[in-house]
């Protein structure tokens, strides 16, 4: 306390021989600058977060629990400013996707045993160039908008999570990461439409999740979601 | 494919979600909005005693006006036939603009455009700004300082309080005005001339906000006997032009139509404490003829009405400059101050416009005492900074009927602390009565102080500096202010402000620019209490 008396009354001491403080600076040339980057101007980044559930259960055989928080997106996206109306852009995100196999006897994928709970869960790293359309005159903000996005991920893990019980009554609690049945490389393509910072999404799954030869049914294809511009 | 029971109950619900969006998006041709503006206008047969009230007659007679003019003129109804049935809807006209805000789809929209008495068709389809910003309540301040700011009792004395004067306001909604007891004493003399609501098309303006309320306070209202603002004898049309809630072109149109029905009926001043920034436009379309609203300003203007608009309040945000139609030529912009000490408050939106001409014009204090829907108290805001100057031009035109709205513009200006010294924060400072009754004293405040290097045989040009020297009279502190505030700007070659400066001085030598920043040919313009002086390196 004794500390702060002496450093307040040394600023006042050094103000008062300062004799001049300024209220108020400001270099209108400077500031007047037409901006190269903004929400509609040439250049604008932005982080975003997502949040995404799966459309269609899956296949038969693999089909999963809905409706369930099955992804978490987050990333960033560039944005080009061709015209009012035309964009191109890229992102970079991380994406997490949490899918819950249900247990049934139908079950196929990765196997037909019947846990409690079975789910798998893989860590993409996505690359995605989008080209997009906006819509209506409007000044420096995202406005409305419409995007096409092929998309590109590389699953950097995958875990398989199994929870079931032993016939002495214990519950048991597996992971397994490294299987050799789980594709490492994912496309597909997504379509956003977007009003200001919120964006819903829908994305489709064009390759297999599983390699081919091990014959699994597919999860889902299909997922929809919300995203929300942090900026 | 197959989908669980549960996505399939949820499924149509995305699905209608995204395609009402969709629909929303992409689907807007099925009727756009657009702007048709027409070549011509019939040019006989109008009877301007018919079309305006006795009141606005008496003003055009009064400030020698023509009765009317080209913009006065209806649009020609022939066109509006041909162009119905390709329209799904023609929301409204306008005389000034000589067009028609009209619905249709695209294909119509060309065919209308393709017409040969057609000019052009803008697609329409904004962000307003209120400006108002956070309210700050918990720090009351003293009730008559905003008008005692701007010398409310030498008017008082004069008996100058708007009488005769007739202000229109264009707000969000008046919402408690119409029982509220800051305005007792306007209902009781009927000076509540008109209202309009041209969002719902209707005449009660008493609902859709209390933003309006507190502007009306801030030029007329009264808390018991003591004044809010400066204009209390002065009679008033109300029109509700703004959604709060929403943010569309619409206000804007609104806002033309409300400017055409305020002169039509008459109106010397408009206040209007709205902005329009970043949603539908960039800053440097901020020039004064790219907005819809700044054009159907600069059109009233010329017809003879002192506009008066917020600057807004920008100034801490990332868009920072004014908002439409602040930035309109013939606009008096309204800068806000602090009331503690007189300066600029951090919100209030800074000049110039994008073609660099001076806004602000003036300023005024930007944190009031107002009424509320309920009750009184504080807000803060260039919205508040707007009226009390409307009510101070209200008052000098009371005072001289003879003069026109541009001539009043200029008087304000001239009433202000800082004249003929301004800046693009304050404009020309703070209105005030006896700078406008008795002039302003100028006896000169301070001496400016080259360097004087002659006798140096080595220096350095970055500490030595170009001074003032404040004079022993006018080291005081501001009756205001509470400080010693001490203005200036260099000035480049081009005659341009370079950059501009406030200070707070305590003492009587201040060091402005050092020699290694003083370019030859550049100017610099000090103000310090009533003197201004400008000087070249």
């Amino acid at each position: 306390m004794k500390n702060c008396i002496l450093i307040l009354l040394f600023l006042n001491i050094s103000l008062q021989i300062n004799g001049q403080e300024i209220l108020l600076k400001k270099d209108p040339a400077i500031d007047s600058t037409i901006e190269k980057k903004g929400p509609n101007r040439k250049h604008f980044w932005h982080p975003f977060m997502g949040f995404g559930m799966a459309v269609d259960a899956g296949e038969k055989g693999a089909t999963v629990v809905q409706p369930n928080l099955d992804q978490f997106a987050l990333g960033l996206r560039y944005k080009r400013r061709i015209n009012n109306i035309f964009s191109v852009g890229f992102e970079f995100s991380y994406t997490n996707y949490a899918f819950s196999i249900k247990q049934n006897n139908q079950k196929t994928t990765p196997d037909t045993s019947v846990n409690q709970k079975q789910r798998f869960y893989y860590y993409d790293l996505q690359l995605s160039p989008y080209f997009r359309v906006n819509f209506g005159k409007r000044g420096n903000v995202l406005g409305n908008y419409f995007d096409m996005a092929p998309y590109y991920e590389t699953v950097i893990a995958f875990t398989e999570f199994s929870k079931y019980k032993l016939t002495d009554g214990s519950v048991v609690r597996a992971r397994r990461s490294g299987v050799n049945y789980f594709q490492r490389f994912n496309y597909g393509i997504q379509a956003r439409i977007g009003l200001k910072k919120i964006i819903f999404f829908g994305q489709y799954r064009i390759s297999n999740a599983f390699y081919g030869d091990k014959n699994l049914a597919e999860i889902p294809r299909i997922t929809a979601g919300v995203q929300f511009v942090l900026r | 494919m197959y989908c669980s029971p549960k996505i399939k109950k949820i499924l149509p619900l995305i699905i209608t979600f995204l395609s009402f969006n969709l629909n929303a998006l992409i689907c807007q041709n099925t009727a756009e909005k657009y702007i048709v503006y027409f070549n011509d206008k019939p040019t006989e047969k109008f009877d301007a005693y018919n079309y305006f009230t006795p009141k606005a007659i008496e003003r055009k007679l009064l400030n020698q006006l023509p009765l009317y003019d080209w913009y006065d003129l209806p649009v020609n109804n022939e066109y509006l036939n041909q162009i119905n049935p390709l329209s799904t809807k023609i929301k409204c006209i306008s005389r000034w603009l000589n067009a028609a805000v009209i619905y249709a789809d695209r294909e119509n929209a060309e065919k209308i455009a393709s017409l040969p008495f057609i000019s052009s068709v803008e697609p329409q389809n904004s962000s307003l700004f209120i400006a108002e910003t956070d309210e700050i309540d918990e720090n009351p301040i003293e009730i008559s300082r905003q008008t005692e700011r701007m010398g409310i009792r030498k008017f008082d004395s004069l008996g100058a309080s708007g009488k005769g004067i007739l202000i229109a306001i264009f707000d969000v909604g008046f919402s408690g005005a119409d029982k509220h007891p800051a305005f007792e004493h306007i209902r009781k003399s009927n000076r509540i001339i008109k209202t309009f609501d041209f969002v719902k098309n209707i005449e009660d303006v008493y609902h859709g906000g209390s933003h309006g309320t507190s502007v009306w306070s801030c030029i007329a209202g009264k808390k018991d006997s003591i004044a809010l603002g400066l204009a209390t004898e002065a009679n008033f049309l109300l029109a509700r032009t703004e959604i709060i809630t929403k943010e569309i072109l619409a206000e804007e149109e609104n806002w033309v139509m409300a400017a055409e029905w305020a002169h039509k009926n008459g109106a010397d001043i408009i206040n209007s404490s709205l902005g329009y920034t970043n949603a539908r436009y960039f800053p440097e379309n901020m020039n004064g003829k790219t907005a819809l609203i700044s054009r159907g300003a600069s059109i009233a203007a010329k017809k003879g009405i002192l506009v008066i608009n917020a600057a807004g309040n920008d100034g801490d945000k990332v868009w920072e400059t004014i908002a439409a139609p602040a930035d309109a030529d013939s606009v008096l912009t309204v800068g806000g101050v602090k009331p503690c000490c007189d300066y600029h408050i951090n919100f209030s939106s800074f000049g110039p416009t994008s073609d660099l001409r001076l806004k602000p014009n003036v300023a005024a204090q930007g944190l009031v005492y107002c009424a509320k829907e309920n009750g009184y108290g504080n807000i803060n805001g260039t919205s508040f900074s707007s009226p009390l100057v409307a009510g101070f031009a209200a008052c000098i035109w009371q005072q001289n009927k003879s003069l026109n709205n541009m001539e009043i513009f200029k008087l304000v200006e001239k009433s202000s602390n800082l004249f003929p010294y301004y800046d693009y924060a304050h404009g020309y400072g703070i209105p005030n009565s006896t700078n406008y009754l008795s002039g302003k004293n100028t006896t000169p405040t301070f001496d400016f102080i080259k360097p004087d290097v002659s006798n140096l045989q080595f220096y350095n040009p970055e500490e030595i500096f170009y001074k003032v020297t404040i004079n022993d009279s006018a080291f005081t502190k501001d009756e205001f202010s509470g400080r010693q505030l001490l203005y200036y700007q260099i000035i480049n070659t081009a005659d341009k402000i370079e950059n501009y400066f406030v200070l707070n001085v305590s003492q009587q030598e201040i060091e402005l620019i050092p020699m290694s920043k003083a370019i030859t040919g550049n100017k610099i313009r000090i103000s310090y209490k009533n003197y201004f002086k400008e000087f070249k390196f």
